[in-house]
């Protein structure tokens, strides 16, 4: 006999007649049954816990404020799909929470709350590995004590809801639900008023946040600070401990390295595109203004532990690692982006299932942020020998180049005409239209060429950041990335790329 | 007379806190390792959530408090499901039930079966986060009225003006659905 999943499901909600039940077990008595019955018990099981608390999160935020105040989840946590700390762990931190005065009770032969001393609380994580004592810490809630964070990136609120944003790797002490010590790692920081005193301690100096945005980097026995809003007080070495040089205060767009405690702190450039601030992904004009225009697949790039993800969904794909300290992801122009080489485990994303061209006409655009130079690499292709059409490239002499090939398997190529700067975001469009390939930089054509439509048909993939053959690695970011079949117009490329200086500009 | 005995600030001894604590904190890791799988084998045997809630918080309670008898050097996955299932059988006896719904001996294999698919639990909770992400509204109303409002396919039907068989075949091809989706997912990520 047979079992469908709409029968074991009626037998789960305990709607079968005697006769079906009957009939369930002796079809259970298969190993290979019971497997499939058991794994449909789980997705009862996990369906109802998740659909619970989602409802749960969903209520909170509709009634606002108060009720995050202590709790695991922010705003920007609902609706967002990486958000495993919350999905694996905050029924069951309930539960043992509660069970705990369980075993305290018993053990004393009284009930007695148990002594608490938590510092912080995981708001989100993306592909984070988190220890304490030398043992991986899971649990949403982070006592006071020594942490290391040895992937990925953590979302942490402390008291009275000041956010901090922690990127692999870092050592810390949560000293308490108002302070932090950084021994090494970076960290950023947004205190709302009710938060100002949040104190952020690092070997060479003590930042004392006064509600504000801030960021701090303590690597090679020096501290850096960076401001992006209001106003922090960083006193070198240990405030009102040791003998050190003045505190300065620092406003926004202010930046100092502290590398001697005696020594007044060092003057620098503030470096916004270093510092992880926040896990979202802004949906603002550039993004309305892609989605206006059909793309085929759009990668926002966003900061999460779920692979490579595409608007349609069905386009999505895998983020490539290998060895490295620093996550795959880093700050974008727009909220993330995917981080390839220099220093991070990234090694490219790769799309199994790309949307298939038939047209012979395309478009690509992208933003790309070169970290070290030196080195050329792949921003984007399909082609693997004499398979695909398109290749997207910085090449030995610094440039970007767009390679075409023809169903023929003729290629032609167009190159820009200035070297790609390093720590600087540049807008990167390739169309090819059937008569002419083009290439644009920060919305201007920069090179065509006479060109034969591009080959239709499937490709074996597309690569973000690296080749078919793992060899042509880019060494920086990669962010917003959208394919068209059909080739823009200028006056389309030269919109999208007002609408982004436009959002850019605030 | 604390001579030699270390207090702290409520007047505990300092040695015995630290051990409380530690073991806290091993039984609080223990169940949320083996939460799920307790979760899903009592689901699989009691068919009301209500019902099932309540027993898997009793279970760990129990749990909780015979924490000194578990046997470290075995799978605290097993133990716990083995106190489920007599906590199972307990519950269907003060339901006046005159016969299981499953034979003792089928408990037991449910429970072993459910220890076996452990390893991965958590990778599917995962996926099924963001697979439920991607459901269309229709399909997650009738889910959130189902598994957050507990209403029966009969209350579902009449809420939504169809009948209780076919929200019951939606409600099993929506299952099924994500259930594709997960293994999808989870086999992107594990290629």
């Amino acid at each position: 006999m047979s079992v469908s999943d709409g029968l074991i499901d009626q037998f789960l909600e305990g709607a079968c007649s005697a006769e079906e039940v009957a009939n369930i077990e002796r079809w259970l008595q298969d190993p290979a049954n019971m497997e499939r019955f058991a794994r449909r018990s789980e997705l009862h099981a996990d369906l109802r816990r998740s659909l619970h608390r989602n409802r749960i999160l969903s209520r909170a935020l509709e009634q606002g404020g108060d009720e995050f105040r202590g709790a695991p989840v922010s705003l920007k946590t609902f609706g967002s799909p990486s958000r495993r700390w919350l999905a694996l762990t905050a029924a069951g931190v309930v539960a043992a929470a509660c069970l705990l005065v369980v075993l305290v009770a018993n053990r004393r032969g009284k009930a007695r709350l148990p002594y608490v001393s938590q510092a912080a609380t995981v708001v989100m994580d993306v592909d984070a590995l988190l220890s304490k004592d030398g043992q991986r810490w899971n649990d949403v809630s982070l006592p006071v004590g020594r942490y290391r964070l040895r992937k990925g990136l953590l979302n942490l609120q402390f008291g009275n809801g000041v956010l901090v944003y922690l990127e692999a790797p870092a050592k810390f002490d949560a000293m308490s639900d108002e302070r932090v010590m950084l021994y090494n790692g970076r960290l950023s920081a947004h205190v709302p008023p009710e938060g100002i005193g949040f104190t952020v301690q690092t070997p060479e100096a003590e930042v004392v946040d006064f509600g504000t945005e801030f960021s701090v980097d303590v690597q090679s026995g020096a501290s850096e600070v960076h401001v992006f809003d209001g106003l922090v007080r960083v006193h070198p070495g240990r405030a009102m401990t040791e003998e050190s040089a003045a505190a300065i205060d620092l406003k926004a767009s202010q930046a100092v390295r502290v590398s001697d405690p005696m020594v007044k702190p060092l003057g620098i450039a503030i470096a916004s595109e270093r510092f992880i601030r926040n896990f979202d992904e802004p949906r603002q004009k550039y993004a309305r203004r892609i989605k206006q225009l059909s793309p085929l697949a759009y990668y926002r790039m966003p900061i999460r532990d779920r692979g490579l993800i595409s608007e349609p969904p069905e386009y999505s794909g895998m983020v490539l690692t290998g060895d490295g300290v620093r996550p795959p992801h880093a700050c974008g122009l727009f909220g993330g982006s995917l981080r390839v080489g220099a220093d991070s485990t990234g090694r490219g994303g790769h799309v199994d299932s790309p949307p298939e061209l038939s047209t012979g006409q395309f478009t690509l655009t992208a933003f790309v942020y070169l970290e070290t130079s030196g080195q050329s690499g792949i921003v984007a292709t399909n082609m693997d020998g004499v398979r695909g059409g398109y290749t997207l490239d910085l090449n030995e002499s610094g440039n970007l180049q767009a390679t075409l090939q023809s169903q023929d398997g003729d290629e032609w190529s167009v190159t820009g005409d200035s070297f790609l700067p390093t720590k600087t975001w540049r807008y990167v469009v390739v169309s090819v239209d059937g008569e002419r390939l083009r290439l644009f930089e920060d919305g201007k054509l920069v090179g065509s060429v006479e060109s034969a439509p591009m080959i239709s048909g499937p490709s074996d993939g597309i690569w973000f950041g690296t080749d078919a053959r793992s060899k042509r690695i880019w060494h920086g970011r990669i962010d917003e990335l959208a394919l068209f079949d059909r080739a823009l117009t200028q006056e389309e490329i030269a919109g999208l790329y007002r609408a982004a200086q436009e959002e850019i500009a605030g | 007379m604390t001579f030699g005995i270390r207090l702290d600030h409520v007047g505990f001894p300092l040695a015995v806190r630290m051990d409380e604590t530690q073991k806290r904190e091993r039984f609080t890791n223990y169940w949320l390792s083996a939460e799920p799988s307790v979760s899903a084998y009592v689901f699989a045997s009691v068919s009301s959530f209500h019902d099932a809630e309540d027993l898997v918080q009793r279970i760990a309670q129990e749990l909780a408090r015979r924490f000194d008898e578990y046997d470290s050097n075995r799978p605290f996955i097993g133990w716990a499901l083995w106190i489920a299932k007599s906590r199972v059988i307990d519950f269907y006896r003060t339901q006046g039930r005159s016969r299981l719904v499953f034979s003792d001996a089928l408990l037991g294999r449910l429970a072993d079966t459910i220890a076996s698919q452990s390893e991965g639990r958590s990778q599917r909770r995962e996926a099924l986060e963001l697979c439920l992400e991607t459901l269309p509204s229709k399909s997650r109303k009738l889910l959130d009225l189902r598994y957050v409002e507990g209403l029966s396919s009969t209350q579902v039907a009449q809420a939504t003006g169809s009948t209780s068989g076919s929200v019951r075949v939606l409600l099993s091809r929506v299952r099924t659905a994500l259930a594709s989706c997960i293994r999808q997912r989870i086999a992107m990520e594990n290629p």
